[in-house]
């Protein structure tokens, strides 16, 4: 377990998840590697027990009575933290792996779970806390895996890709890991960055709807075609759909493209074509390849018309555009010209206390739904380091409640928030979570009555204050 | 007739009426019983003070020309209308509890203490008593320390990293009490020498000079230190560069209270959960005044074991 928990202990605390990672897999046998990969990888061991009824069988256990575990969880930091400090500590501290640990523990009752916690050394007992309850909520993108894994094997980073979605613990580590030829990698995608502004003369400039989905590269070299996400994964394995489009493409082209739709793509931009120097043309010559059908069965992404920068500003503002110089060569940045953002006025009902330096870590406001108050977005976003201040003044002297470090407060305080959208978010509240929210303004002249409608987010015609949008 | 308490709290501090002096006073008072000399319990403007040899020798360093009376530990002395004798508390060499008994009945003021022996400050000693006035800095069950040898295994094993690495290592600890412990268990026993920021090679020689038993150790004159070498440094201080650093304190023990410090060691002069229980416990008090700590939470567990418990602020008037 010792591996195991500095492992769990670096990753919260913020340390650079590739060494860390890398030093674990030095250390652990590949058969509790392979178990902890599946782990930090998003497949969530089933618990063995709850946190609340551990919880309890602590405190029956040491005779404190659950008051006390109450005030000790603020000195702790968490449930788990106050359990795995009230247990006495191990006079002969045990060893033992954490797939084993997680396979003794179903089935037994809290208590003797409380028992076989008890043995192991107050460093590793946190770890092992959170393993049984379900509670280690840690997932590392799969490149970051990948990488530690290529590291530590002398392998090239970038070469190794994990068959993460069919795969489980006990068909071992080999069966994890697929290496791909260097040849089937794919290149580094341009950059996108914000875009600043108007510049130049609009014909200089292509410009298309704004993507919510990452870009894809479609690639066919000299072996298997291949399709991988901007986040470095490899895709082909997973979309047996796109097999016959990658079928049909021809050797050496390789392609960035978006799939607004599920099953439709969209060729962005001609990267490689049969070995002729792509880098040499501008982004027009290469859109006009892929017109004349370079793209083979991937279709070209439709351009919005361009006339003047006006006619984009009107269009940007409700949908956002990505733009792109007509002359850039294939490494030359995209533009996210963002939609112009939303705004609604909520109330802030929670706050939640940082530690250390930060005085406040996370705001939470609400809108108003019947005669309820709704949460519909977490943010400090927006606000200047003396205004933190001063609101942490405040929340700290008219706190209602608390909640660990979280302070509910009297919705007295009315703010208006900027926002790119809004989510679905069915297990919330509200039914909803605003997108990039933003704090604009506090508007203490305003009565917290003035608090928008929910129904106002979700269908804007009914915002009172009629945005000109 | 109800009896006159023998401590009351007045708005200088803990006063025992009887005896005409105050425990570890606030404000300028005519006599002042000391538990020991740091800063919160021994503060400047009393008329007089009573201390053992130990706490003594640091008040006249920190507070200049004073006036103090020494009272050996155990030594009984009769004050006005009470009888006042000092016993070890643990907490650092010199450290003691005031015991007060006025008419019969028995106060003991622990003043900060730890049940663990350390091998330097003499060890805390149970007094029975019919009132025992508490501290109660670490009054949560999540505060349980390990033995100090595992710690100082553990410092140890950082400090020979940081040699190894071609550095130097600082550990943070209080000048009067900390230092002392830290040297006194780490000199010698490492990859190089222990060096003292000047407040805690002030503290120890004035300690050295009453007979206690301190390894010696240079005076850090500000300079880089060498590689392997292990600076005592005073919290706050400035350190130079390529040095690790690191904090010897109870409250590194828990991620609540280590307040984003870096490096930490769990190594407490105040007694934790389990020696705060049995201290009370082995005093046979049935009444407990709880102070300095977890005041509500900790007096709210004693009153649920069935003792006369209140926070020492509360009892305001009446001991």
């Amino acid at each position: 377990m010792r591996a195991f928990a500095a492992l769990i202990e670096a990753l919260t605390t913020g340390a650079p998840a590739v060494p860390a990672l890398g030093a674990y897999l030095r250390s652990a046998s590949p058969v509790e590697a392979a178990h902890v990969l599946s782990w930090v990888s998003g497949q969530r061991p089933r618990p063995a027990v709850t946190l609340a009824a551990l919880r309890q069988a602590a405190c029956r256990a040491e005779g404190i009575p659950d008051w006390l575990f109450e005030a000790s969880r603020a000195a702790a930091g968490s449930v788990a933290e106050t359990i795995a400090h009230l247990l006495p500590d191990a006079p002969t501290p045990e060893e033992v792996a954490p797939q084993d640990l997680l396979g003794q523990c179903r089935g037994l009752e809290p208590d003797e779970i409380l028992a076989r916690l008890e043995v192991l050394p107050v460093t590793v007992r946190l770890a092992a806390i959170r393993l049984l309850t379900g509670t280690l909520r840690l997932t590392l993108p799969a490149p970051q895996i990948g990488q530690a894994l290529a590291e530590i094997s002398g392998g090239i980073a970038g070469a190794i890709v994990l068959k993460l979605e069919t795969w489980r613990p006990e068909m071992g580590l080999a069966a994890l890991i697929a290496a791909v030829a260097p040849e089937q990698i794919a290149r580094p995608f341009a950059t996108l960055r914000p875009f600043t502004g108007p510049a130049g003369p609009v014909a200089d400039w292509a410009a298309f709807p704004r993507m919510d989905q990452p870009r894809l590269q479609v690639l066919r070299r000299t072996g298997p075609a291949q399709v991988w996400a901007e986040d470095g994964r490899l895709l082909t394995g997973t979309r047996p759909d796109l097999a016959s489009v990658l079928q049909d493409l021809a050797i050496g082209t390789v392609i960035e493209a978006v799939e607004p739709q599920p099953g439709v793509l969209w060729a962005l931009d001609l990267l490689e074509w049969r070995g002729q120097p792509v880098a040499a043309l501008g982004f027009a010559q290469r859109r006009a390849l892929l017109a004349e059908g370079c793209g083979g069965p991937i279709g070209l992404a439709p351009a919005v018309p361009a006339t003047d920068w006006a006619a984009l500003e009107l269009i940007r503002r409700r949908e956002g555009l990505w733009l792109r110089r007509q002359d850039a060569g294939p490494d030359c940045p995209w533009h996210d010209w963002a939609p112009h953002p939303r705004e609604t006025d909520a109330v802030l009902v929670h706050a939640e206390l940082g530690s250390g330096g930060r005085d406040i870590a996370g705001l939470t406001f609400a809108v108003r739904s019947g005669t309820a108050l709704v949460p519909v977005a977490r943010t400090i976003d927006g606000l200047s380091r003396e205004d933190l201040d001063d609101l942490g003044t405040w929340i700290r002297r008219h706190a209602t409640a608390r909640f660990g470090p979280v302070r509910e407060v009297p919705p007295r305080r009315l703010y208006r928030l900027g926002f790119e959208a809004v989510d679905p978010a069915p297990r919330r509240k509200a039914g909803l979570w605003l997108r990039a929210p933003r704090i604009l303004a506090y508007l203490p002249d305003h009565s917290p009555d003035q608090v928008a409608r929910l129904d106002s987010l979700t269908d804007p015609a009914l915002d009172p204050r009629g945005q000109d949008r | 007739m109800p009896r006159d308490p023998v401590l009351v709290v007045d708005p200088k501090g803990l006063a025992c009426p009887a005896g005409g002096f105050h425990v570890d006073p606030s404000g300028k008072v005519a006599l002042a019983v000391v538990t020991h000399a740091h800063a919160d319990h021994a503060r400047p403007g009393a008329g007089a003070y009573l201390a053992t040899p130990g706490t003594a020798v640091m008040l006249r360093q920190r507070l200049g020309r004073v006036t103090v009376q020494e009272l050996p530990f155990g030594q009984r002395l009769r004050v006005a209308g009470a009888e006042v004798s000092f016993h070890p508390s643990g907490h650092l060499p010199g450290a003691a509890q005031v015991r007060i008994e006025v008419g019969g009945e028995i106060w003991v003021v622990s003043g900060d203490y730890k049940t663990e022996e350390d091998g330097l400050a003499e060890p805390f000693e149970p007094v029975a008593c019919h009132g025992f006035v508490t501290e109660c800095t670490f009054g949560l069950p999540v505060f349980r320390w390990s033995p100090q040898a595992l710690v100082a295994d553990q410092i140890r094993g950082w400090w020979q990293s940081a040699a190894a690495a071609g550095q130097g290592a600082a550990i943070a600890a209080y000048s009067l009490g900390k230092a002392q412990r830290l040297l006194h268990l780490l000199a010698g026993t490492g990859p190089g020498p222990v060096l003292l920021h000047p407040a805690a090679a002030a503290a120890t020689t004035a300690l050295a000079s009453v007979g206690y038993s301190l390894p010696a150790a240079s005076v850090w004159d500000g300079a880089a230190l060498p590689s392997g070498a292990l600076l005592i440094a005073a919290p706050q201080a400035g350190l130079p560069a390529r040095t690790r650093s690191a904090m010897a304190s109870g409250w590194m023990a828990l991620r609540g209270t280590r307040r984003g410090a870096g490096q930490g060691f769990v190594l407490s002069d105040h007694a934790d959960w389990p020696g705060l229980n049995a201290a009370i416990r082995a005093t046979g008090a049935s009444r407990v005044l709880v102070t300095h700590g977890y005041e509500d939470a900790f007096a709210r567990w004693l009153c649920e074991q069935g003792l006369d418990a209140a926070p020492l602020t509360s009892a305001a008037g009446r001991a």
